[in-house]
């Protein structure tokens, strides 16, 4: 039967059949294209995190890693900040992923961009800048949402790396020394050291649990509260070995919560139950007593300048300056209540912080300096050398450049900072 | 006979044909240049059509094939 003959309807459905057959072929081009959320397909341009800048003293680390893609020339990184209008362009091969740049000047802002030169095309540029300001100084962050205790880039933007899970973050100090960080949990009986390149070290005690940290670099003695027993020991801060040998104060104590170093060897304890605070001189003498001191919150004191403690109590609402042989002096706070207290050890200035800012008092509880306006804080440290001022609230920590009252740089991401320290660097 | 060499050939070109587009979407994965991109890509999607035609011939041929021999 010749095509001529065939059924109008039989030319319909061998038609329709052909049509499917062609669409089902059609059908067979499946790719899926790049997706920027499918972590397999990676395209160059949606990465969202290309380049990282991680500030040193002296020098940026950056990383990438374009080794994926096989049509490169060149990665190149730009470099913007600092001396002379024209960026420094640095190339360097497809296979490399990383590169420090030690060109750069400490306290100096940087921006850093990255673009591909791709093989038979333009230069390709990738977006996310990144800013690095190398430095000295480093921060330490306790979250006791996560139980991590994070050392962070000397500009506050990254942190370097983290080191736990700590069950119940209570203590945190830096020894300015050696730049290692003393860590007290309120839930072990051992105290850790961590160290500048990350190492963590165990030493057992015969503590029921740490607590509150502080330290004296030049007397290499260090301070922890152990408020469950209701003791404060000392150790020393070259110990070696897996177990610390705890000297307690000679006190009678039922909640120590705070520890603040005194010069040669003495300390400062706060203790929460008994509304008092207590001073030992470097004999181990208890030199000074300060009772009535209802709901102590914070206590700090230099270890290099004798002898004043600055403490806030009454949930708050007080700034006390305490001096032995004398008694409590209170000093009007105007942003309160009070949260937190750091007395420079070089100068002995007070810095406090409120719910509604920062003041930093002379020794002489005179007004030096006044913030407003900034986020409710849990924790600072001021870092009066290179004049900034380092502030924690319960999920972000701020570094502030005093000069200017400029905020500097911003870290989110925290779950619930107890405590911040900085190292500030030799 | 005819049928039967119409379901090896497609068979083969069919098995070609989906080689060269694995490797050619392999090589879109790993192009950073947008034009070496979209080529790639479009190379793969061609031999992907390719592959598919190849196979609805190896079947047709396969039942053909077994029309003749059995029917």
């Amino acid at each position: 039967m010749g095509r001529r003959d065939l059924h109008p309807r039989q030319v319909f459905v061998r038609g329709l059949l052909l049509g499917a057959a062609l669409l089902l072929i059609a059908a067979c081009a499946d790719r899926v294209r790049r997706n920027p959320l499918d972590a397999q397909a990676r395209d160059p341009v949606n990465i969202a995190s290309p380049l990282e800048a991680l500030a040193g003293d002296g020098m940026v680390r950056l990383r990438w890693d374009f080794t994926e893609f096989d049509d490169l020339i060149a990665v190149r990184i730009w470099r913007e900040g600092g001396e002379g209008l024209v960026p420094v362009v640095f190339e360097r091969a497809p296979g490399d992923t990383g590169f420090v740049d030690t060109g750069v000047v400490n306290g100096t802002l940087y921006r850093y961009q990255l673009t591909l030169d791709v093989k038979d095309e333009s230069e390709v540029a990738i977006a996310g800048e990144q800013l690095a300001t190398p430095g000295q100084e480093n921060g330490w962050v306790a979250d006791a949402g996560s139980g991590l205790v994070w050392r962070l880039t000397p500009d506050g933007r990254r942190g370097l790396f983290a080191r736990g899970r700590f069950p119940e973050l209570v203590g945190l100090a830096v020894d300015e020394h050696t730049g290692a960080a003393w860590v007290g949990d309120g839930r072990l009986n051992a105290l850790h050291r961590i160290d500048t390149d990350g190492t963590l070290h165990r030493f057992g005690t015969r503590m029921t649990a740490g607590g509150a940290v502080a330290l004296d670099a030049i007397a290499r003695v260090g301070w922890v509260a152990d408020a469950a027993a209701g003791a404060v020991y000392g150790f020393s801060l070259d110990a070696e070995g897996d177990t610390l040998e705890l000297a307690e104060v000679d006190a009678t104590l039922s909640h120590p919560i705070a520890v603040a170093p005194s010069p040669k060897g003495g300390v400062w304890i706060a203790d929460v139950d008994d509304d008092r605070v207590l001073w030992f001189d470097e004999q181990g003498q208890r030199g000074g007593q300060w009772e009535g001191l209802s709901g102590l919150v914070a206590l700090d004191a230099s270890d290099i300048i004798c002898c004043q403690a600055w403490a806030i109590d009454d949930d708050g609402l007080r700034l006390l300056r305490l001096t032995p042989r004398a008694p409590a002096r209170v000093v009007p706070f105007p942003h309160g209540p009070a949260t937190a207290v750091d007395v420079s050890d070089d100068t002995g200035n007070a810095w406090v912080l409120g719910e509604g800012g920062v003041v930093a008092y002379d020794s002489e509880g005179g007004i030096l300096f006044q913030m407003q306006d900034l986020p409710g804080g849990v924790s600072l440290q001021a870092d009066e050398a290179k004049g900034h001022l380092w502030v924690g609230e319960d999920t972000a920590l701020w570094k502030i450049e005093l000069a200017g009252l400029t905020y500097r740089s911003q870290l989110t991401g925290f779950s619930q900072i107890v405590r911040i320290i900085v190292d500030p660097g030799s | 006979m005819a049928s039967a060499g119409l379901a090896i050939t497609g068979a083969l070109v069919a098995y070609w044909s989906t080689g060269e587009a694995d490797s050619a979407y392999d090589r879109y994965l790993h192009a950073a240049g947008a034009h070496r991109q979209q080529d790639a890509f479009n190379k793969a999607e061609r031999h992907d059509r390719i592959a598919g035609a190849a196979f609805f011939l190896m079947e047709a041929g396969l039942v053909l094939t077994a029309r003749f021999v059995f029917f």
